[in-house]
């Protein structure tokens, strides 16, 4: 009897515990929301931030969410960080979200992503937070009106902030100049000239492969093969281009000179490594200052004789344009519809976007990391630097980061009396003349393509692989897939998937805006 | 019944079977109370509740959608020549096992066949990549060492599914063994020395007892294969896909991935989701009515 009294009260007990821990989950964080209303004398919580984690914050000073910058920023405006992992931001962001607990400040370079959490309703208006709480961004956004162009969504409201960045070159094509010479050719200025020259060093048994197909792709970037351009002053999806590509892909790849297992090597780590081997003769490459000095120095130490040059891409019968540089207006932020405190959300933003703040998340600390010589900040040691300062570049995403360009920065931190720094410098600093010039454009209508309404995206996300794959094959199918057959069954597939109604979306939409937007030649004429 | 003898004699019995009916309420049936959001326009903000009801909306966008018909083809293929291709392997694997009376070199081929299943498919996937890729790949190196010309297996349908398959096969068999193996062992020893005696040889006794004797465990395994068969696990195939096999590499679980999770469209994954596991259930009872008429139904 003892024993049976005993077990019901054990029971009893566990299934109290069990309700309790039921209760608590479907409580989540209620109790947050009455504490949030504005009285000065309750001690607010930290506003939530999201932070890249790239795995780059050296563990001496510290993890991601709390390191001495963190510390640091703390002690102006109270901030929690919430790691994101770098490449799988979306799939956290999702999860956070869903379970509630998303950061106050959600910083993401998907555009698409924050579009996504636009329709979702997930994000809060801030053209009223700016207008009564902001002093710095607020006068960024009044000196560069492109930052709320840019964050107004299609309900006309001001929903993103966004960061200024000044011109930094980011896709290149690489010629190996020594290869050139030992064919006995000029640079191709042409496409067909490319396909020459690339046949002629293959021929020669100078190089294993002409180009490469997988990484950076120059030759959708040569034939303007953008999907969607104007044409007789509408915005129109193209067919013309992508089919003269394709043609030009699958000439290459049927004359074995480019890698046949290009479409397994799906991020471009092989295509990466055949190019540093020095088997690749023209190279399509995207990636920072930093990334290609690392890059070139690999190059080097496998084929000492090695010598690349920086070049225009190759003109196409479609004109002749540059490979891509990033966005100097880029939108990065967003604030979730639930932060409880938008006003410290609205603090902690003026405080990343001030000049001074992007100066120390540059230089790091007067006296500490840097001291000022003759007006010029030199920095103290380079390792301390290197520690402390080097990775704080997910700091730097919001505001007025233009004042010190990371590329023109990268390019003076270059050591002139070494050959080799000073060679990179002269190839960075050819390709940031030859790319950032409007003579020669990007090739798209605009970097910044609307955010698509709900129906319409699901059409895209629907086609559009299906549609690559198709061209794809076309690539790789020998004789039995002709561009013409394949150019066929595109439309079709573009059709029957309800295609029109993207085309109908992008029509009305450059219609309707086409003398507000930003188009790209408006990129050319930025005041940094 | 509270008061009978009988559950009070085993409520000590009850309380340790309660965490387990805690688990499968708190982590198997309350989320199926999720499916909701398969009829609803969900939306994080609004929540499971709150988002607004549509209806059939989903499933109707699923159906009428020109691509379905071609994933769900894609599915159903991949997934029933995976099951009737790679079905016997484990079964043969764990008869030859068996029959080896060495124990060391017993427990050596065991380890080398399980070993497989505990590489992530990224890394599995990755190796059968390199071996069968055109410009480096060993195949291909034999083969124009051998003939001269190199072969595409990897952008031609017909070699790429066989890659598929064997590479299925290869990782799983060992594991799925296992089972086979616990059931061989339990096989009354009588019953081999009995039919030796009687001049039986290896090959009888496998045929005549080792067979027999297992059936009720390929029965249920086969059955629980039959429910699967909509499921093309996502790793393996998201892996192994590239552009040029497309057209039948396409499965339900990567166009969900691909336009329902990364497009964020959750109620639309889930409508697709929810549409499998009935396809799964009404599969699952259809191979157990029939497996009862062979007297080895599971329930």
């Amino acid at each position: 009897m003892k024993t049976m009294r005993k077990s019901v009260s054990f029971m009893l007990a566990s299934l109290v515990v069990l309700v309790t821990i039921l209760a608590a989950c479907s409580g989540g964080n209620n109790e947050g929301t009455t504490g949030g209303e504005s009285d000065p004398n309750v001690k607010k919580d930290p506003i939530t931030v999201s932070m890249y984690d790239r795995g780059n914050v050296p563990p001496e000073v510290g993890t991601v969410d709390n390191n001495l910058w963190t510390q640091w920023i703390n002690e102006t405006v109270p901030v929690e960080y919430v790691p994101v992992p770098r490449w799988e931001s979306v799939q956290r962001f999702n999860t956070l979200l869903a379970a509630g607990d998303a950061p106050d400040l959600i910083l993401e370079y998907d555009n698409a992503y924050r579009n996504q959490l636009y329709l979702q309703k997930q994000l809060m208006p801030i053209e009223e937070l700016i207008e009564q709480h902001s002093v710095e961004y607020k006068a960024l956004l009044e000196e560069f009106p492109l930052l709320r162009q840019l964050g107004t969504k299609s309900d006309g409201q001001l929903y993103e902030f966004g960061r200024l960045l000044g011109y930094i070159p980011g896709g290149y094509l690489f010629i190996r100049e020594d290869l050139l010479e030992a064919a006995g050719l000029e640079v191709p200025q042409t496409v067909e000239e490319a396909y020459e020259a690339m046949k002629k060093v293959k021929a020669d048994q100078l190089a294993t492969f002409g180009t490469n197909m997988s990484g950076y792709n120059w030759m959708d970037v040569a034939f303007q093969n953008t999907t969607w351009v104007l044409e007789d002053g509408d915005m129109v999806k193209d067919w013309e281009r992508v089919a003269a590509a394709t043609q030009y892909k699958k000439q290459l790849f049927d004359e074995g000179l480019i890698d046949r297992d290009f479409m397994t090597d799906k991020n471009g780590e092989k295509a990466l490594q055949d190019f540093v081997q020095g088997n690749t003769f023209m190279f399509g490459f995207a990636g920072n200052a930093l990334l290609v000095y690392n890059n070139y120095e690999t190059l080097k130490s496998n084929v000492p004789d090695a010598k690349l040059a920086v070049i225009p891409l190759p003109r196409s019968e479609f004109g002749q344009f540059s490979p891509y540089f990033n966005d100097p207006v880029q939108m990065t932020g967003v604030v979730n519809i639930k932060a409880e405190d938008p006003e410290s959300v609205m603090r902690y933003v003026d405080l990343m976007s001030s000049d001074s703040m992007a100066h120390t998340l540059k230089y790091g600390q007067e006296g500490v990391h840097y001291e000022m010589v003759d007006g010029v900040e030199q920095t103290l040691d380079q390792d301390k630097y290197e520690k402390e300062v080097s990775w704080l570049g997910d700091y730097r995403m919001l505001g007025g980061q233009h004042i010190i360009n990371e590329f023109t920065k990268y390019l003076e931190d270059l050591d002139q009396s070494d050959p080799f720094d000073k060679e990179v410098h002269t190839l960075l600093e050819t390709a940031f003349n030859l790319y950032i010039d409007r003579e020669r454009p990007l090739p798209e209508v605009t970097k910044y393509m609307p955010g698509l309404p709900d129906d319409i995206q699901f059409v895209v996300s629907n086609v559009n692989e299906p549609m690559s794959d198709l061209w794809s094959r076309a690539i790789v199918g020998g004789s039995n897939a002709t561009v013409d057959k394949t150019l066929e069954e595109a439309k079709t597939l573009w059709s029957r998937s309800d295609g029109e109604q993207v085309e109908q979306f992008y029509l009305e939409w450059y219609r309707e805006n086409k003398d507000t937007w930003v188009f790209t030649e408006d990129l050319y004429d930025m005041n940094f | 019944m509270f008061k009978s003898r009988r559950f009070q004699y085993n409520i000590p019995l009850f309380i340790m079977f309660a965490p387990i009916i805690a688990y499968f309420l708190i982590f198997k049936f309350a989320p199926m109370g999720g499916l909701v959001i398969a009829f609803k326009n969900y939306n994080f903000t609004d929540g499971i509740w709150g988002s607004a009801w549509v209806g059939l909306d989903h499933f109707h966008t699923l159906f009428t959608n020109p691509n379905m018909l071609n994933i769900l083809r894609n599915t159903l293929v991949l997934s029933f020549l995976q099951l009737v291709l790679g079905f016997p392997f484990p079964i043969l694997l764990a008869l030859m096992i068996n029959e080896i009376r060495r124990s060391w070199f017993k427990k050596t081929v065991q380890t080398a066949v399980f070993f497989p299943h505990f590489l992530n498919w990224v890394i599995v996937g990755g190796i059968v990549i390199t071996i069968f890729s055109q410009e480096t790949g060993i195949v291909n190196n034999i083969m124009r060492w051998l003939t001269g010309d190199s072969y595409p297996y990897l952008y031609n349908t017909g070699s790429w599914l066989a890659i598929f398959i064997g590479s299925g096969i290869w990782k799983s068999a060992g594991w799925g063994a296992i089972i086979y193996l616990a059931a061989l062992a339990g096989v009354d020893q009588s019953l081999y020395e009995a039919a030796g005696l009687d001049g039986a040889s290896r090959l009888r006794q496998m045929w005549h007892i080792s067979l027999p004797s297992i059936r009720p465990v390929i029965f249920i395994i086969l059955i629980l294969s039959i429910g699967s068969i909509m499921e093309v696990g996502f790793d393996q195939v998201y892996m192994l896909q590239n552009s040029a096999v497309s057209q039948i590499a396409d499965v339900i679980s990567t166009w969900n991935y691909r336009v329902g999770i990364t497009g964020g469209r959750f109620s639309l994954a889930a409508a697709l989701g929810f549409f499998e596991s009935i396809i799964g259930l009404i599969l699952v009872l259809t191979a157990n009515s029939i497996a009862r008429r062979f007297n080895n139904g599971l329930w």
